[in-house]
């Protein structure tokens, strides 16, 4: 998607939303939602979407029984492992972390990475003390939905694991039987790590 | 009696009511969940993941992100005024303007913000089919324009009239187009390779190996009961696909419809990704209009007004639909029937109302009484009752009816 299109797009639909308002007449609405149409068809049928028009390509692709995917593990002090909780990064959801964890497995020494996998790690360790001094906010219930619950710390979790020091992003390459209901092998390989003096915490 | 109407075949209806109903839903739906994103979490990611996106245009200025709450603020404002239908037009598009920005800002972090896009097209299509809406604030404010003789009129001769629902022909097509797309694009990858069983397990599985951390009890129900996972792939593709086919020759949308919303519950238990966006945006085709007649069986009211003021005339109009529909008889001075002779002295006090049990209304509580008798707006008149809400209200009702001459230009016979 190129950054020229989306922002024409962008632009040019709603000049047009506002010129039809302002004309105000059944030719310009007219003309307006053939174009709204044309332009909701297209991402679909051609695979290139640009804002505020999308794909909609969701699900689409055939599984295999080979998966290999990024997680994005903390580490604390005493060395254990715990994976990351999305919730800790708000707006994020879990989806976005394993693209952030590809993206920092791909070019760990890139220093835009290294800020990104600092920021993760700093915002875990802030929201486990949150967790731990029960700071989290009770309008958590009435807020909308999420759109995605997946994997969430608990009070085990609170309990069992120590303060957090580091990060890692491990790639791990699954394998299932053919009928999905057991796994063959699931095989984790430390691809990154970035610890909290590298990023210059300065209480670790 | 439809669940839901298909609009888009049939985009005309004897009552602008599903309209200010949408309205209402959408405002209000568009607000909580605004309000319900943290947005402020954005200021803290890395500016660098921004600038390097395709949305990175979104953000062309990093305080365009420290003052994304202002932004906010100023789509929920605008949503306000969407809902009570002021200046419609402009804040239908502009709304959607602002919310587009918005949530193509928040698409950069994660792809949730594209559950924003169909508030985005149900805005701009309100901006530009706003002269259709007719139960509104701009209703009234156009009226300052008409004469009273035909203001009187327009209130008090029964037509039978029918309103155009373009929001919804379209807004309903591209919902369905929206669906039709995710079908699609199993289809493109290969029909007969996607709907198995083996595939649905695998996703399944998948998703709970990328994002769960344990597999849902529903999930293992399906993956071991292979009839349960075929009728579950075939199920998603033929609704996915098939409510756009519905809508085009004219099935009843109700089965796709409550079967799409059945697919997103499963979805939600047995993947934990939740579209309840989808809940609401389904309230909308509705019949609201047709379930309010129903609920309230011949129930009538006498509304009578003072027919030397404009600014009472003006004030009912958005009330109009009622009389067209047979439910309120609006009467003024010169039209007044011998039953209700005693009110007249008091019509330059306060508008009146009385139902066909001969219980009585003034002023504030005629206002409440109209909400009441639209059975979808019960809720608004339940509030309306509220003591402190009352009080206020008659305050105001008290200020405005002094004040009417000066709020609106009045001929005294």
């Amino acid at each position: 998607m190129d950054i020229p299109v989306t922002v024409l797009v962008f632009v040019l639909f709603f000049v047009g939303a506002f010129v039809t308002v302002l004309l105000d007449s059944d030719w310009a609405r007219r003309a307006f939602v053939a174009i709204f149409l044309l332009l909701v068809l297209f991402p679909g049928f051609s695979g290139r979407g640009a804002w505020p028009f999308i794909t909609w390509h969701l699900f689409g692709e055939v599984r295999s029984t080979s998966l290999n995917y990024y997680q994005v593990r903390l580490v604390d002090v005493a060395g254990k492992e715990i994976q990351f909780d999305a919730r800790a990064v708000p707006p994020a959801l879990q989806t976005p972390i394993r693209r952030y964890g590809s993206m920092m497995a791909e070019k760990p020494d890139d220093p835009d990475m290294k800020e990104l996998g600092c920021f993760l790690l700093d915002r875990a360790v802030e929201y486990q003390r949150a967790r731990w001094e029960g700071e989290l906010s009770f309008w958590r219930y009435v807020k909308f939905p999420r759109h995605q619950y997946g994997f969430e710390w608990n009070e085990v979790i609170d309990t069992t694991v120590a303060k957090i020091n580091a990060i890692r992003v491990y790639e791990m390459r699954l394998e299932l039987t053919p009928d999905a209901r057991n796994v063959v092998h699931l095989l984790p390989e430390e691809r990154v790590e970035y610890r909290r003096e590298e990023c210059g915490a300065s209480d670790s | 009696m439809n669940l839901l109407i298909n609009y888009t075949r049939h985009p005309r209806r004897h009552s602008p009511l599903n309209l200010l109903v949408g309205r209402i839903l959408l405002g209000v739906y568009g607000i909580w969940k605004l309000l319900s994103y943290e947005w402020s979490g954005l200021r803290r990611w890395p500016r660098s993941l921004f600038a390097n996106h395709g949305h990175g245009l979104f953000v062309p200025w990093d305080w365009v992100i420290d003052f994304i709450w202002w932004e906010v603020g100023v789509a929920c404002l605008l949503l306000m005024a969407f809902i009570f239908g002021i200046h419609l037009r402009w804040v239908g598009v502009l709304g959607a303007v602002v919310i587009a920005h918005l949530s193509g800002v928040h698409y950069v972090i994660t792809n949730a913000g594209a559950t924003f896009l169909p508030l985005v097209y149900f805005l701009v299509f309100w901006g530009v089919f706003s002269h259709e809406d007719e139960i509104s604030w701009d209703t009234f404010r156009r009226s300052g324009g008409e004469s009273l003789d035909a203001l009187n009129e327009r209130l008090q001769i029964r037509r039978s009239r029918e309103y155009s629902h373009s929001v919804f022909r379209w807004g309903l097509l591209v919902v369905a187009v929206t669906y039709f797309f995710t079908g699609f694009t199993k289809v493109q990858h290969g029909l007969l390779d996607w709907a198995t069983a083996e595939n649905l397990a695998l996703i399944l599985r998948h998703e709970e190996f990328l994002h769960l951390n344990e597999l849902p009890y529903s999930a293992q129900l399906i993956i071991d009961n292979y009839w349960l996972s075929l009728l579950s792939a075939w199920g998603s593709v033929v609704l996915e696909l098939g409510l756009l086919v519905a809508i085009l020759i004219g099935l009843p949308l109700a089965p796709f419809v409550l079967g799409l919303l059945g697919l997103h519950t499963i979805i939600a238990i047995a993947m934990h990704i939740f579209f309840f966006d989808q809940y609401l945006l389904f309230l909308l085709f509705v019949p609201w209009d047709e379930w309010s007649k129903h609920k309230v069986p011949n129930k009538t009211f006498d509304v009578i007004y003072d027919e030397t003021c404009k600014f009472c005339a003006r004030s009912l109009l958005p009330f109009r639909f009622l009389g067209d529909e047979g439910i309120v008889t609006f009467y003024s001075q010169s039209t007044l029937p011998t039953t209700h002779e005693a009110v007249r002295s008091d019509l330059g006090r306060a508008i009146f109302a009385s139902d066909e049990e001969g219980e009585e209304y003034w002023g504030y509580d005629v206002f409440e009484r109209l909400l009441w008798v639209i059975w979808v707006l019960r809720p608004i008149a339940w509030i309306m009752r509220r003591r402190l809400v009352r009080a206020i209200g008659e305050r105001v009702y008290q200020w405005v009816a002094v004040n009417r001459q000066r709020l609106s230009t009045c001929s005294v016979q």
